[in-house]
């Protein structure tokens, strides 16, 4: 690792050996991070896309349902939730769920990882356990990991929600205010035409613009909640390598995170040039 | 000649609901169109044009309530009509067309395909194939050239002309028998304001379909429709054919507007702008809304009970005034 080198000297190094994919090895695990992130990527990435998956399924027809009826019941519910969701912080979420539904009620498992303690994982096609789990036909593990997978899952759609439903319910709102949408009713367009065709699409972009947005602040959040249950993700392995001061692991950690980050980003550019010809013209 | 009546307002008093209370804006609103006439409605911006327009076609924005009146086409009454029984009657028995055709386009869809939509909302039964021709047709028949290119394009691609002639081609695409044309020429240029205006003339023309203009433009309204009524603070002041209007306007404001319109002969210096305000309708109003701005003011103008009348037995000009000149 030449660290009797110069700084200089030691960064090339660094560089030379990444280049090669090589982010050196972890003092407490001792083995090359690179094969600890990717072992861990897989479960860091199952729990933050059915996060957002979840956030998103909840979130939009939420915030569409709160722009359609402005200050009926649901537009009230969509308010708590939206501000509870961004007041509480995810770690505190979380233990309040592990509190209610493991240690009062008894539904969660216990919050010990990505299975519990008398299955063993699927065999290894896609590193994510539900749908390793479904290709093999293996319910029992399906179930168990589905059901580790709920509460923290949860933790992270009630924060990832807030912003959906809150930019899904302005977008919305102002599109339809504007002139095209009185000229869709003027010309006799039935309700679901107007609310999907015109008015959903044209606000759709700030909320895709959102979602990677949130996408990449869940990446971050991951660390607290994977630390809380448990999770063997990449985040968790991060936390604890800073503690222990293993500096190998963290700086693969900001390097792959940030790597995501662009990746995420690109596939956002993509999607919003798909749904408005305008943003192809500009690029 | 009531056989002929195509929309009958009569009455019509609309209010909002704000946050500084109900805002009575139209009082008593009376218009009469018959079929293949052209009727123009003149005010100054704020006086109601667009608000009558709304609530004859139900669409008036969810914090306006009409309080009191009727709207009869061909003899239904409109208000008594569900909104899904509306919805049917909107762009396939009267249509409408809207200032500024650039914002009121969906921008992201193409020009063709929103021809469609209206096409497909009143013809369930038509085949796509069959739709999409006569979404070209109707882009030709609003003098597009290269109809069958321009379909594809986005209005953000055409210029403010071309967005209104898509407009036209959506309001018409199922042949209503009235087109309400609310400032169709705001936002273009004086050019293609002739050209869009004769091109609405032209459509309606062969079609034998009544048009109703929106608009503050006193020379407009006389180009191109056989009758103006003129419209002050949600109240009709007086309805005219034009001649008899540019001739003789009875009622001071018609001739305050006419003073202030812009005429062959008459240079800037010799406009005369109207004095004061449109009132603010937030306050009780008296029963002539002109009143606090009219010269020929008599005490007995505040009373209640002012009424739109024949002028002199003439039951083509009608006119809303205690003191008419």
């Amino acid at each position: 690792m030449g660290l009797n080198e110069s700084l200089f000297s030691q960064f090339w190094i660094y560089l030379k050996d990444l280049l090669q994919g090589d982010m050196g090895r972890s003092f407490t695990t001792g083995q090359p991070v690179t094969q600890d992130l990717m072992e861990r990527l897989p479960a860091s990435l199952e729990l933050t896309l059915l996060g957002l998956f979840i956030a998103i399924i909840v979130g939009l027809p939420l915030g569409m349902l709160a722009a359609t009826h402005p200050n009926s019941w649901i537009d009230h519910i969509c308010r708590l939730l939206t501000t509870s969701g961004v007041c509480l912080p995810t770690f505190f979420t979380g233990l309040v769920l592990i509190y209610i539904f493991y240690y009062l009620l008894g539904w969660a498992p216990a919050p010990m990882g990505r299975l519990d303690l008398f299955s063993s994982p699927p065999q290894d096609v896609t590193g994510f356990y539900l749908i390793d789990s479904a290709l093999a036909g293996e319910w029992a593990i399906f179930r168990s990991a589905l059901a580790q997978l709920i509460l923290p899952s949860i933790t992270l759609a009630l924060f990832a929600l807030a912003p959906l439903a809150r930019i899904t319910r302005a977008g919305l709102l102002g599109v339809l205010n504007s002139d095209f949408i009185r000229s869709a009713k003027a010309a006799g367009l039935p309700r679901r035409v107007i609310l999907v065709r015109y008015a959903l699409r044209n606000s759709l972009l700030p909320v895709v613009n959102t979602m990677g947005m949130v996408f990449s602040y869940l990446l971050g959040i991951n660390v607290l909640v994977e630390k809380v249950f448990a999770w063997p993700g990449i985040g968790s392995y991060a936390l604890e390598a800073l503690i222990a001061s293993d500096y190998a692991p963290v700086q693969g950690f900001v390097l792959s995170i940030a790597v995501l980050y662009v990746l995420l980003n690109l596939i956002v550019d993509l999607l919003c040039s798909l749904i408005d010809p305008r943003v192809e013209r500009a690029a | 000649m009531h056989t002929n009546l195509l929309l009958s307002v009569q009455n019509l008093s609309v209010a909002f609901d704000t946050r500084h209370g109900r805002v009575a804006v139209l009082d008593k609103v009376n218009l009469n169109l018959h079929k293949g006439e052209t009727l123009a409605i003149v005010g100054e911006s704020g006086s109601g044009k667009s608000v009558t327009a709304y609530a004859a076609l139900g669409i008036l924005d969810p914090a306006g309530k009409i309080t009191n009146g009727k709207v009869e086409f061909e003899g239904r009454n409109l208000l008594e009509l569900s909104s899904q029984e509306m919805r049917k009657l909107r762009g396939r028995d009267f249509a409408m067309i809207f200032q500024n055709p650039r914002t009121a386009l969906n921008p992201i869809r193409k020009v063709g395909r929103q021809i469609e939509d209206v096409l497909q909302a009143h013809n369930p039964g038509m085949g796509a194939k069959a739709r999409k021709e006569a979404a070209i047709e109707q882009l030709a028949s609003v003098k597009i050239t290269d109809p069958t290119r321009r379909y594809n394009a986005y209005p953000y691609e055409l210029s403010g002309g071309m967005c209104q002639r898509v407009m036209i081609a959506i309001a018409l695409a199922c042949k209503p028998r009235l087109l309400i044309a609310d400032e169709p020429t705001t936002g273009l240029d004086v050019t293609t304001q002739v050209v869009i205006m004769d091109l609405v003339h032209e459509l309606a023309q062969a079609h034998g379909m009544a048009t109703l203009l929106i608009t503050h433009d006193l020379g407009l309204a006389a180009d191109y429709c056989s009758r103006i009524a003129v419209m002050h603070a949600g109240q009709v002041l007086e309805d005219a054919p034009v001649a008899t209007l540019f001739k003789g306007a009875r009622h001071p404001y018609t001739a305050r507007l006419m003073a202030a319109t812009l005429q062959p002969g008459i240079t800037l210096e010799k406009l005369v702008s109207i004095p004061g305000q449109l009132p603010d309708l937030r306050q009780p109003q008296p029963s002539c809304r002109f009143s606090t701005r009219c010269e020929r003011c008599l005490p007995q103008c505040k009373e209640p009970g002012l009424a739109l009348m024949p002028y002199s037995n003439n039951t083509s000009h009608l006119i809303a005034c205690r003191n008419p000149l």
